[in-house]
């Protein structure tokens, strides 16, 4: 069994070559977890993951628990693609029983410091806010879509998924084009006879969800990397 | 290019709020507030929980006397799912209409407590009130239980956090008793049936990927291999393995339902006993309410097309719905499966399944791919209820929601935890279903990463419950 888990929990670690971050963690602290987003042609924003570009994306692991760190349901994914004009997130959700109170979303820092949080409900009410702050209007071009295949808010055993897609451009994060960018995604939940979950793709434990060191890098660049797994 | 102006104003606010114990907007002095967090740890020394639809930073309390004046101490649950005690306003804020979320006194309203005698003190991982286990949710002052939570909750041992009893947990100690079957079961069953001493057989299902691909990018084979490996490793090995459907996720005119069921047999063949398919959604057009077949409105798709030549045909059969005999050996008892296929109907397959459920037998098995309760199912779903309702069946076996599911006091079970992403509570998983000594059925939920046992319930051969 052990040797399963370590599969499934297993953690792309990279070597990030010419990123641009300028926030770097404390010299000692690990490399972050990192996702190789896609370049690929702006997808239509409906919902729909059919572009072979969705299909082919490199994907996060499963999401952990937010807290703890370990393995948890419900399952929970995220990939990128970006092209000149902005950065596509789709974030998916397996999900028993989609509720308008589910959220997922994103916690993106730009190089130049700015962290703006993204998140949206099953409904397709989109939210952009700073940590801790109140939303705000989202700022031009960002765009977002659900696709569920669920009953919104009914128990009735039918539900199976829902999926967000979600446009930001990059002057929304104050970047003139594509570059690298420290990010978290994350997703809360109430499966059925249990509490509220939340889940991230990389726990942020007891510090706060934006905090630089919980984040991890979403790679954008045309450099290549080393991907080793472990 | 300037990034205008309103990325300037955040820009201020999100630099201002991320500092731990810096005098600012996200440390404010402790006090009720509408702000989106998603961490406790952003709302400084303050919870974040979820209130009514949204969520706020509020600051702990053990009584109303430590809340200001305009606000009460009230149990709700934090984002992470803790439970704790918080201040929040007595007039709505945020916009929103206030109720306590998901605290003690919700969760007592919200579960079937008329059964309470019957419930077991524990349930797989699940500790009652009664019992001590790990957790540590008293802290804030409530009355605590002796598994270390409040309200009538139930301990994780697993994760060491508070939560609602469960709604199914049938047997008593469900965690880990052996299993009164008598002697291991003997005898073989392959694709037309067969003769064993007693029945002990697994129930997968659901096995498709995340989302629909011509291919088989995504697709779980890894998952499917080990589930199946974890059956063949059983002691003593399951006489047969029944699935639920949904093999694929595959446009219904493209060539990927073809190959990803290839895998699907490739993984099944860990495990050396027989395998039985039932048809599912995905196996039409992926709509739940889709009808493949002859006298479908969807036809014959590559879908269709795929899983009766490619799975069913391992098993020798030609239409998506058929019937297996398992029987006593020494004629003591009999059995049947019987395999529908809601998705797949027409007049004759009513015929044929009326004409199957009539045929005696001590035990009935049906399986079948969409819960009952399911609001806008396939075309057989409804006549298929109204027949099972007027039948004695044993055990209703359905999948299609990617989790575990049995309420209390029904022969109805849900299990879709194959392979597909695994979309509430239960993570991947197989059910095994054993006949005991005393007649009786037992059913097992089992974990695919822990090997634990998070569910049994046990049913008469008449379907009723059994203790």
């Amino acid at each position: 069994m052990s040797v399963r888990w370590q599969l499934a929990s297993a953690t792309v670690v990279v070597v990030a070559l010419g990123c641009g971050e300028t926030s770097a963690p404390p010299r000692e602290a690990p490399p972050p977890v990192t996702l190789e987003a896609r370049r690929a042609p702006a997808p239509r924003i409906d919902g729909e993951l059919e572009e072979r570009d969705w299909i082919s994306a490199p994907r996060t692991e499963r999401f952990v628990d937010a807290i703890e760190g370990t393995r948890t349901t419900p399952y929970t994914q995220a990939r990128v693609l970006f092209d000149d004009e902005a950065l596509t997130l789709a974030l998916y959700a397996a999900d028993e029983d989609v509720r308008s109170t589910d959220r997922m979303g994103a916690v993106l820092h730009a190089p130049g410091g700015a962290t703006f949080v993204v998140e949206i409900a099953p409904t397709g009410a989109l939210r952009w806010h700073a940590p801790s702050a109140p939303a705000v209007s989202p700022p031009d071009g960002v765009v977002a879509a659900i696709d569920a295949d669920a009953t919104l808010d009914v128990d009735d055993l039918e539900d199976e998924e829902w999926v967000a897609e979600i446009r930001v451009p990059w002057r929304a994060l104050g970047m003139e084009g594509p570059g690298d960018v420290r990010a978290n995604f994350f997703r809360r939940d109430r499966p059925r006879d249990s509490l509220l979950r939340s889940l991230a793709w990389t726990p942020w434990r007891t510090r706060p969800s934006a905090a630089i060191e919980t984040l991890g890098l979403v790679h954008c660049g045309e450099v290549s990397v080393e991907v080793a797994r472990r | 290019m300037l990034a205008p102006l309103w990325l300037a104003c955040l820009a201020v606010v999100a630099c201002a709020g991320r500092p731990r114990g810096s005098a600012d907007a996200g440390m404010a002095p402790s006090g009720f507030r509408c702000v989106d967090c998603l961490a406790s740890a952003d709302c400084g020394s303050d919870q974040c929980i979820q209130y009514a639809m949204d969520v706020a930073c509020a600051p702990s309390c053990a009584s109303d006397g430590s809340c200001v004046s305009g606000s009460s101490c009230q149990a709700y649950s934090t984002v992470a799912g803790d439970q704790v005690r918080v201040c929040v306003p007595d007039a709505p804020q945020c916009g929103l209409v206030t109720e306590p979320d998901a605290g003690p006194a919700s969760a007592d309203a919200g579960v079937d407590a008329g059964d309470d005698a019957a419930m077991p003190t524990t349930c797989g991982g699940l500790v009652g009130p009664t019992v001590a286990a790990c957790c540590h949710s008293c802290a804030s002052g409530a009355t605590c239980s002796t598994n270390g939570c409040y309200g009538g909750w139930w301990c994780n041992s697993a994760s060491c956090r508070c939560q609602a009893p469960p709604t199914s947990c049938g047997a008593p100690d469900a965690g880990t008793p052996p299993i009164d079957a008598g002697p291991p079961p003997s005898g073989s069953v392959g694709p037309t049936g067969g003769t064993v001493s007693s029945l002990f057989f697994a129930v997968l299902g659901d096995s498709r990927p995340a989302v629909e691909t011509d291919t088989t990018s995504g697709y779980p084979t890894t998952i499917v291999q080990q589930l199946y490996a974890d059956l063949d490793g059983l002691s003593p090995r399951p006489e047969f393995a029944l699935v639920t459907g949904d093999y694929c996720f595959a446009s219904p005119r493209g060539p990927g339902a073809h190959a990803q069921m290839g895998l699907y047999l490739g993984a099944r063949a860990t495990y050396s006993g027989t395998v039985f398919y039932a048809m599912g959604n995905h196996e039409c057009t992926g709509q739940t309410s889709s009808n493949c077949g002859p006298g479908g409105a969807d036809g014959t798709t590559n879908n269709y097309r795929a899983f009766l030549g490619d799975m069913l045909s391992t098993i020798g059969q030609t239409a998506p719905y058929y019937a297996v005999r398992v029987d006593a050996a020494d004629a003591a008892w009999t059995s049947k499966l019987i395999f529908a296929a809601p998705n797949a109907w027409d007049a004759t397959q009513e015929a044929w399944l009326r004409s199957a459920l009539a045929e005696p037998t001590t035990y009935t098995f049906v399986v079948y791919h969409e819960p009952s309760a399911t609001s806008s199912g396939p075309p057989g779903l409804a006549p298929l209820n109204a027949m099972l309702a007027s039948a004695s069946v044993t055990l209703r076996i359905t999948g299609h929601s990617h989790t575990y599911y049995h309420r209390r006091g029904t022969n109805e079970v849900t299990i879709g935890l194959g392979g597909a992403p695994p979309a509430g509570s239960y993570d991947y998983g197989y059910l095994t279903v054993t006949q005991l000594g005393s007649g009786d059925i037992e059913v097992r939920e089992h974990d695919y990463t822990s090997g634990a046992v998070n569910d049994t319930f046990r049913v008469h051969a008449d379907g009723s419950p059994a203790p």
